[in-house]
This record gives structure tokens, sequence and C-alpha cells, in this order.
């Protein structure tokens, strides 16, 4: 790891944080590659060139852990560390307990994403490494909780900063989630293979409360916390209203552990937890919704910024993506509109509203906030930071786009009656006519990524000025 | 009032049970957070905790610029 021996190298624990930070982007171009080829593989289908290990069903888990967990995981784990020592001005507890961290999460990820070519899953959406992966995950994350926690408690600012208390929310929470979902007996000891502890109903349920509840403390809460450190950072002034953010916090946590029920609606589960996931659905809209304001608030009287830093456009927009995602989602939770949409690729295309408008958009500002930062010194390019902008924004409006057409035309098609009450149209007949948004989500795809490969230049480029004038300043203390 | 009582052990009351501990619990919290004068202006005073270690940033920009002022002097 490059670093220079100043203060706050000193003072806070920055190597982990850098480790995690480089992570993040190794993650981010493999999980995003993998998710372009298999859009592609989508478009064009002679793209599996009936090879099993690249077909759809594999490359699937392997890009949906690469980014969540191998990109948003690394980012969230370098935020949370930088912002809690920032925030409680205290060094992180722990000697190499977060290296430890650093390597077992990352060896979790690349034993399960090489299990998933080859075939072994649990089958469970978010959730597909088998039991012995599954363990280790459990092993870092409790030592992340207590490196967290014990940082917390050492602080030397007598209150602990809001951001701070989404971090803790997401952790437990998904520790609570992570155990809960993958109870399983595997068949032997030394084999790959487990099977659920719950069956039917019960075992979608639980499935659904976990993955839910993984887009609500993984994906929501999590970064939320990352939202309230960089975007008053950056902005350069306080968060709008600090009680607002309090609120923002119990109603958020509070409500989202009862809507993943709605994943299942017209299913064989009980009707009224179809509706209290659906009743609790709309609620999250006003949590939601405030945090956003909150956020995009916090920028006023500085509204320029807007148009003079891309980092702050970056921010700003994945605020705008994150309230108009989180006004789609209780839309689509209604059991009426949820007939149309359910099983079509309109779905596919809210995720991603939510998962690069939101996730990633959040965390590409919070990292170019915090590189130079962490390295001491400025990003090479701004211009870069802007072109990325672009190419990401016209990437997820380009893909939101795309599957609204070919998911609502499926829906409409799927569901369409002829005068005698027979289909109107068959299965093929839906794929012909999703060919064309299928090919401008690929090409969407291809915008986004090629846009994280700018960003990795730029901080390559970063680190390597800051690598040469921390190499200078040894050379001329040591002549 | 034991009539009450009764109905809130009734488990199959649970869910509005749960209904109104939930409701009065964040009606409680709101009241917290926006109820006293006092501590709606201590409450925002934690806003600036992100700024307080403004100084460290500064410092590791100024060894920064001394270091590539001496590079490009070299």
């Amino acid at each position: 790891m490059a670093h220079s021996a100043t203060a706050p190298m000193e003072q806070y624990n920055y190597d982990i944080v850098k480790k995690f930070a480089l992570i993040t982007l190794f993650w981010g171009i493999a999980g995003m590659s993998a998710g372009v080829y298999i859009a592609s593989e989508l478009a064009w289908p002679f793209l599996n060139w009936d090879i099993a290990q690249i077909t759809f069903g594999r490359l699937r888990p392997l890009h949906t852990s690469g980014v969540i967990f191998g990109f948003g995981g690394n980012a969230l784990f370098a935020t949370s560390f930088y912002v809690v020592q920032r925030t409680c001005q205290t060094r992180l507890w722990g000697g190499r307990l977060p290296d430890f961290i650093f390597y077992g999460w990352n060896a979790a990820l690349l034993i399960a994403g090489v299990g998933y070519l080859m075939g072994i899953t649990q089958g469970r959406e978010y959730a597909e490494p088998e039991w012995y992966v599954d363990l280790m995950i459990v092993v870092v994350w409790v030592v992340y909780f207590l490196v967290y926690t014990m940082t917390l408690l050492k602080r030397n600012q007598p209150h602990i900063y809001v951001a701070n208390w989404f971090f803790m929310s997401f952790i437990l929470a998904t520790a609570l989630l992570h155990i809960f979902n993958n109870l399983a007996m595997p068949v032997s000891l030394f084999g790959a293979k487990s099977y659920s502890l719950f069956s039917g109903a019960q075992d979608a349920m639980t499935q659904w409360w976990y993955g839910h509840n993984a887009v609500g403390f993984f994906l929501t809460a999590a970064f939320l916390g990352m939202m309230y450190y960089f975007v008053p950072k950056q902005a350069g002034r306080p968060v709008y209203s600090y009680r607002l953010s309090i609120v923002h916090f119990w109603a958020l946590s509070f409500m989202y552990m009862w809507v993943g029920t709605h994943h299942l609606h017209w299913t064989a589960i009980p009707d009224w937890t179809s509706s209290l996931a659906a009743a609790f659905s709309i609620l999250l809209l006003m949590p939601s919704w405030g945090g956003m304001i909150n956020g995009i608030m916090t920028l006023s009287g500085a509204w320029d910024k807007l148009r003079s830093d891309p980092i702050m456009m970056f921010l700003i927009t994945s605020l705008s993506f994150y309230g108009m995602s989180t006004f789609e989602g209780p839309m689509m939770a209604l059991k009426s509109v949820n007939a149309l949409s359910h099983y079509t690729d309109w779905t596919v295309g809210h995720v991603h509203s939510g998962a690069l408008g939101w996730v990633a958009m959040v965390s590409f500002g919070s990292l170019y906030h915090m590189i130079p930062k962490l390295w001491g010194t400025k990003m090479w390019s701004q211009k870069l930071i802007y072109i990325h902008f672009f190419f990401a924004t016209i990437g997820i409006l380009l893909y939101i786009t795309a599957l609204w057409v070919s998911g609502i035309g499926q829906g409409l098609m799927l569901r369409a009656f002829d005068q005698y009450g027979n289909l109107k149209y068959s299965f093929i007949e839906t794929v012909v006519f999703m060919h064309g948004p299928l090919v401008a989500r690929a090409v969407a795809g291809m915008f986004f990524v090629s846009g994280l490969l700018l960003m990795v230049y730029n901080i390559w480029k970063t680190i390597a000025n800051a690598q040469e004038a921390s190499d200078t300043t040894i050379a001329s203390a040591n002549a | 009032m034991d009539n009450l009582i009764a109905w809130f052990m009734d488990l199959s009351n649970s869910k509005s049970v749960g209904l109104v501990i939930f409701f009065i619990t964040f009606v409680a919290i709101i009241i917290y957070v926006y109820g006293n004068k006092k501590r709606s202006v201590r409450f925002e005073s934690y806003r600036d905790i992100p700024f307080l270690d403004d100084e460290v940033d500064e410092l590791h920009q100024q060894t920064h610029k001394k270091n590539t002022s001496k590079e490009s002097g070299k």
C-alpha cells in the first residue's frame, strides 16, 4: 500500500480502508462485466457457446454476488471503517482483525463465485453460497461487528453520529438475516450440498424476508450511512436536519422488516401476510423520501455545486434515483400492479434503478471523495469524473427505459386473452417482442462498465502521483 | 380493565397489539425528537460532527503540497 507518513495515517487506520477501496473497484469490474455478458447472452444467445460454466444460470449469481457483496460489500467496509474513525475521532479497534475481515470476506466471495461456475448453489436468490461459505461469512461478520462496536465504544466524541447508526443497523440486521435464512443441514461433512431447514411456503417466506431485507439493510440502510457522511462533507455544509435523520433511521429500520412478502403476491402464502407487506411497502415511502429530501436539501444554498462539482453530481443523482426507485417499489408492491409486473423484466429494471442509480452512484461519489483524502492528494482528472458521470447516467436511463418497455410489454402479452378465453400470445412471441429492449439493455450495461473503467484509470493515476510524491519525500529525506 | 388485558393477551389479536405498540413507540420518538426546544438545539448541534476533524485533512493536504513542491523544485 502506498502511503506517506503523515498525521492522519498515525491517527487513523487508513491502510485497511485503502485495501477495501481498491478491491471494491476490482469486484465492480468483475461483477458488472459478468452482468454485461449475461445481458448480452439474453440478447444474443449464441454467446453461451455451449459451455455450461458461462451459461446465464451460472453466471447470474456470479454477477449478483459480485456486485452486491463484492462491489457493494467492500465499498461498505471501506466507507464504514473510514466514517467510524473520522466521526468518532479514534483509530479502528482490533489490530490485525480488520485485515482478517478483508481476507476472510474476499476469500468467501471467491470460493462462492468459483462454486457458482461449477453449479454449486443453494438456489436461494442473493443467498446462493452453500453452507461452508455461509459459515465463513458468519465468522467474518461477527468480527466486523466486534471491530465496529469496540471502535464506537472507544470514541473521543460523546455523540455517535447518525451515519454510524445506519451502519450498525446494517451490521445487526445482516447478521440476523444471514443466519436464519441459511439454516441448513449439509448432506455430508465433506460434500457441498445442503438442504434448508424450512420447507414449502415457510421456506419461501424466510427467503424473501431475507431477500428484501438484504435490499433494505445491506443496499439501503448501509448506503444511507454513506450518504449521511459523504454528502455533507462534499457539499461542505452539515446535513439539512439532524432530527429528520433520527426519525428517518427509526422509521426505516422498523418498517423494512415487514415488507419481504410482497415478493410472493398471488402465491400459496396466507393472504394477510401479502396485504401486510403491501401496506408496509406503501408506508415505507415516507421515511425513504424523508431521507432523500434530507440528503438533497443539504445542498440548499450551494446548488451551484451541481454544475461545478462532478462528485456532487454523483451524490445528488444517486439520491434522485433513490427517490425514484423507492416510489416505484411501493407501487409495484401493490397487489394489482404486481400482478402485471411480477415475473417480468420490469422487476429487473426496478432493481437496477436502485442498484446502479442509488448504490453504485453513491459509492462512486463517496470513493471519489475518499480516495484523494486517503492518499493525501487530489484526483488526477476532474474531467474524467465528469465523463464517468455522463456514461453512468446514460447507461442507467437507457437500462431502465429498455426494461420498462420489455417488462410492461411482456406482462401485458402474458395476460392477454382472445375472444375465446385462450392466451392471445405464445411464450415465444413475448421473447421476440423483448429482443429489441434486451439489446438496448446490454448496450446500457456497456456504457456503465465503460464509465467504471474510466474511474479505475483515474484512480490508478491519482495513486501513482501520490506514490511518486511520497517517494520523492523519502529520497530527499535520505539525501 | 380485565377485559382489556385479556384482549391484549389473546394471540389472535397480536397484529393489532403490534400495531398499537409500534405506533405508540413511533409517536413517542417523534415527540422526543421534536417536542423540546433545548433538545432540538442539542440534536442539531450534532450535524457538525463530520467537520470536526477537518484540520486532519488540511494537514494531510499540506504535507502532500510540500511533497509535490519539493518534487517540482528537484
